[in-house]
């Protein structure tokens, strides 16, 4: 069972934040909350998400499971304002979702929870350089790298210590250092891994309008990122694989 | 004289481009043989009108390999590419009129392109379709089709079925992400300035997180 009411913005930051990642994902809708976990087609993205009751100006619900094709949903949000309150009903056979806000009421077959990937497990990391940084900081060097190249390397300097971003393309590349004034380490240590920028450009849009986003960085490892939506009431984390270049 | 030019091979990812120039005196010549756009002919009458035309026309062709197009791409547009060899098969053979295929979105552009590359002027008709609409760039495309389709032969010999070397090719494809998995590199016969090749090469680069 879920009945809930939630306003625009937030369900918005929500279907956004998987929409980077999936295209369909398996949502555990629980008492304290709803919850996701689910990796891209390729096995190199990976997306925890959970959203607290509190995230919903209503929120009443029992342990169910529902599929949510999250890229119809992402489409029903472009009708809905920005402040528009969506009610949101689960059906009693939880089969259909109902979505309304102001005179629209949307029906929506859920996906059948058998046919979507089993919720991957996370890997074991050990990600020894930990950095904060705002969001728009580090989504803007991905849209500069993306000007240039298809990887940008995140490096960590533990000596200055500095963190820095270097995309380096065919013919042109671009750096971006980073000291103490601009971000905190939380954790010194020395990383270095290259990420593919088509992957970090979706979640870069997400991440930019986050105040502060953990970055966890080893060497040749995934990078996370860790980053709160919903004024605080929702926790992300996304993990990517690196690139390895071999030279 | 008056010649056609066609090229064969310009979108593909594996194996030369070949532009062919075809010259006649008497345009009697070509109605006899049912010459056709090269598209429109099984290989074997392609190969059956080849050899009568490498015998009765004026002819002339130019090869362009993988390695040359990946260095000249970062300096000129492949539609620069082709118009270079168009102007050279018409140089080679100096008719009073030459008819081309536009490889230009504006055709009478492309014939001004062209005409500037001459050293030696002659009229020039440059058209979309060219090879549908006169049997002489047909005659060309099907020189530019036989000696393209003899260079993919080649390399089918050395390398196994490659496919027609084209991107929209699963069996393309197919060879070159094999090659490139087995060899860390793409192979000699591939345009490494293609879109193709660089996507393959970043998949092989790209780690799963089950690698962790």
């Amino acid at each position: 069972m879920l009945k809930a009411t939630i306003d625009a913005d937030t369900f918005r930051e929500l279907i956004d934040a998987i929409s980077a990642l999936v295209g369909e994902c398996r949502l555990h809708v629980s008492e304290s909350g709803i919850a996701t976990r689910a990796v891209d087609t390729s096995n190199v993205a990976m997306i925890s998400l959970e959203l607290d009751a509190a995230a919903f100006q209503t929120y009443s619900a029992t342990q169910t499971e529902i599929g949510l094709d999250i890229a119809k949903m992402k489409n029903i949000l472009g009708m809905v304002g920005k402040n528009d309150p969506i009610d949101l009903e689960l059906d009693a056979e939880g089969r259909k979702l109902s979505v309304s806000f102001k005179s629209y009421r949307y029906s929506i077959s859920l996906l059948d929870t058998k046919t979507i990937r089993k919720d991957p497990n996370p890997p074991t990391l050990n990600l020894p350089a930990v950095v904060k940084v705002t969001g728009e900081v580090l989504n803007n060097a991905i849209k500069a790298a993306s000007v240039v190249s298809d990887k940008i390397a995140f490096k960590i300097d533990p000596t200055k210590p500095a963190f820095t971003m270097i995309a380096e393309g065919d013919t042109d590349n671009i750096k971006l250092e980073l000291g103490k004034d601009e971000i905190e380490f939380v954790q010194v240590a020395e990383a270095r891994s290259l990420f593919s920028l088509d992957y970090l450009k979706d979640m870069g849009k997400v991440i930019g309008r986050s105040n502060l986003i953990e970055i966890q960085l080893g060497i040749d490892h995934p990078v996370q990122f860790l980053f709160t939506i919903a004024q605080d009431s929702g926790r992300v984390t996304y993990l990517l694989a690196p690139r390895i270049e071999a030279d | 004289m008056i010649c056609g030019v066609d090229e064969a091979g310009k979108g593909a990812v594996l194996g030369p481009m070949v532009v062919a120039t075809a010259g006649i005196t008497d345009p009697g010549l070509l109605d006899s043989l049912g010459v056709r756009d090269s598209k429109k002919l099984t290989p074997r009458k392609r190969e059956e009108i080849y050899s009568v035309l490498i015998e009765d026309c004026a002819h002339h062709v130019v090869y362009i390999s993988p390695e040359e197009i990946d260095s000249v791409l970062s300096l000129i547009s492949m539609n620069m590419v082709v118009a270079q060899a168009h102007a050279a098969c018409v140089e080679a053979l100096h008719p009073i009129t030459a008819y081309l295929d536009a490889c230009d979105v504006n055709a009478a552009r492309y014939a001004r392109t062209i005409g500037a590359l001459l050293l030696h002027p002659c009229e020039i008709i440059a058209e979309h379709r060219a090879d549908s609409t006169y049997p002489i760039v047909a005659a060309a495309s099907i020189i530019a089709k036989v000696e393209r389709d003899r260079a993919i032969a080649d390399l089918a010999s050395e390398y196994g079925d490659i496919g027609s070397g084209y991107p929209s090719d699963t069996k393309t494809i197919r060879f070159l992400r094999q090659y490139i998995l087995e060899q860390g590199i793409s192979p000699p016969c591939a345009r490494k300035s293609w879109k193709t090749v660089s996507t393959l090469l970043s998949e092989l680069k790209q780690t799963s997180l089950s690698d962790f």
